[in-house]
């Protein structure tokens, strides 16, 4: 079996001495999975992003990404093989236009500028943005701008692809368009959000994160269909799994 | 509202025009060549400086530049030039005699001369913006290697300003909705609302300057094509540096039929 793509051991972290936002918490992404990651408000989902971009780090415990263990000197190496698109919808996309905005990270690995920017045309032509490639990315829609945030990070041809929340504030259409998207990907994903709906049509497994630990993993199918077990962790059987006389209780 | 007119202009720099064409790097040298020329002009000049404003004044035409935006950022830094000139008034010994024989100090003179050299330098760096973009102008600043630091620090105040365009703007609406009655808060409120707004732009730098990190921005700024140098950009730069010349070296305005606008005999 191929090595993990993640391997978390008792990472403990918090932002103040005495919190822990993580405590103790033991994750494994498999080689080539889609993990969903659901959890209550203040669980410690984006605080797990953030440590596995090497934002926060551990407090104790350790964390291996890609083969290589998380630490200082490995950052640069280990970010320049992982795609974000993290919580914040405004905060990702920072250059005058979507297509320079899309052209760096190629820029930044020292492809030459007429190729970078080829590379990212052939993108955004793929994923249906060319038409927006000469805007201004703070005016786009939500659904403009995930899509665009997408691609700034599938352009690096990562390994791992981290969503924090992607279909938050997308309307159906651009929702479906964005899944549409993430769906045939080949990278191994960890997809967090509340959207249960998207996690089951994305996921292969999914884990419980409640007071920054695991508090269940297994199939999406099977968790996400145990009432008892979604209510404790201030969650709820996404509809297309209720069962009939569930519903009909009302 | 400031920061507002900034981003207008410089979003209007990424517009089409011929003089959006011109290779950012010809535009920039030209402009130092005039912003030379009216700092090179002895302390009284007033009429002799007006030529050089058609330098800023035809980049504007032809790039078609919003003049609201433009206006309203040369207001701004309006008041500081008065009163950086605004001593001379008081402290320049010389005197002026006009052909009708009222006579004044030429401090006057030299204050009006600083009033006009400010009006085209800042008018001048203002048509820059609004015609080429401040990212393509960097581009050319590191092109004529200026210090590295100097680029950064220019780039890093216009990603800041963006930012606290946003969230100041959002911070207004919160209150404007809360508060519709009153258009301006009291100072105690302004105060409270002064802070949030440095917490708020920190907080964002920081999101921002992650999502960079992530992407691998080292402290260098990225580039995506190299502006081609052709004689058309060459032609312009000579253009502008001759009539530069021509205004700095030759008596034009008197030429001109301007002696009106020279005021003679100061002593
Ligand atoms: N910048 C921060 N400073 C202090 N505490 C924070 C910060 N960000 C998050 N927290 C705290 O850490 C905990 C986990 O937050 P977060 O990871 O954002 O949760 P989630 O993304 O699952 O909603 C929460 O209790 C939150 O209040
Ligand atoms: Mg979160």
């Amino acid at each position: 079996m191929p090595e993990p793509a993640i391997q978390i051991e008792k990472l403990t972290f918090g932002y103040h001495a005495g919190e822990k936002a993580l405590d103790a918490l033991d994750l494994e992404v498999r080689d080539g999975e889609c993990l969903g990651i659901v959890g209550p408000n203040g669980a410690g989902k984006t605080t797990l992003v953030l440590t596995l971009a090497g934002f926060c780090m551990p407090d104790s415990g350790s964390v291996r990404i890609l083969g290589q263990d998380l630490r200082r000197e490995n950052l640069a190496g280990i970010r320049a093989r992982m795609g974000f698109v993290l919580q914040n919808l405004d905060d990702q996309l920072f250059m005058p236009t979507v297509l320079e905005d899309v052209t760096i990270g190629p820029l930044k690995v020292g492809l030459p500028p007429a190729e970078a920017e080829a590379k990212a045309i052939h993108l955004l032509e793929r994923m249906g943005l060319a038409p927006l490639a000469n805007e201004f990315p703070g005016h786009l829609s939500a659904g403009q701008k995930r899509l665009s945030t997408l691609a700034t990070a599938l352009i690096q041809d990562p390994e791992l692809l981290i969503l924090d929340e992607p279909t938050l504030y997308l309307d159906p259409y651009a929702r479906r368009i964005f899944i549409e998207q993430v769906r045939p990907l080949p990278h191994t994903r960890l997809v967090i959000s509340h959207d249960l709906e998207m996690v089951l049509e994305l996921c292969t497994r999914i884990v419980i994160l409640d007071h920054g630990r695991i508090a269940a993993a297994g199939l999406p199918n099977a968790l996400l269909a145990d009432p008892a077990l979604m209510a404790a962790h201030r969650l709820e059987v996404p509809h297309s799994l209720r069962r009939p006389n569930a519903t009909a209780m009302h | 509202m400031s920061c507002h007119a900034a981003l207008e202009l410089d979003h209007h720099g990424r517009g089409a025009s011929p003089v959006h064409g011109l290779d950012p790097l010809a535009k920039l040298l030209a402009a130092a060549g005039v912003t030379l020329a009216a700092i090179s002009f002895p302390k009284h000049a007033t009429g002799e400086l007006l030529p050089l404003f058609l330098f800023p004044a035809l980049l504007m035409a032809l790039g078609q530049v919003p003049l609201r935006p433009f206006f309203r950022l040369l207001l701004i830094g309006l008041p500081f030039a008065v009163m950086a000139g605004v001593w001379n008034i008081f402290l320049d010994p010389a005197r002026v005699r006009l052909p009708s024989g009222v006579e004044f100090s030429a401090g006057w003179l030299s204050f009006l001369s600083i009033l006009l050299r400010y009006l085209l330098t800042a008018g001048t760096v203002l048509a820059l913006i609004g015609t080429t973009s401040f990212p393509r102008l960097l581009q050319a600043f590191i092109r004529l290697h200026a210090p590295h630091a100097f680029v950064q620090l220019l780039n890093l105040l216009y990603r800041y300003i963006f930012v606290l365009t946003e969230e100041g703007r959002a911070l207004t609406h919160a209150w404007q909705l809360r508060c519709p009655q009153r258009r301006l808060p009291d100072p105690a409120v302004a105060a409270g609302l002064a802070g949030n707004l440095f917490l708020r732009t920190e907080a964002r730098s920081r999101r921002i300057y992650r999502a960079m990190t992530l992407r691998g921005y080292d402290g260098t700024l990225p580039f995506r094509t190299h502006e081609g140098w052709t004689r058309r950009d060459l032609l312009f730069l000579l253009l502008v540096l001759a009539a530069t010349a021509a205004v700095r070296l030759l008596p034009l305005t008197q030429w001109l039929g301007g002696a009106a606008l020279k005021f003679p005999g100061v002593q």
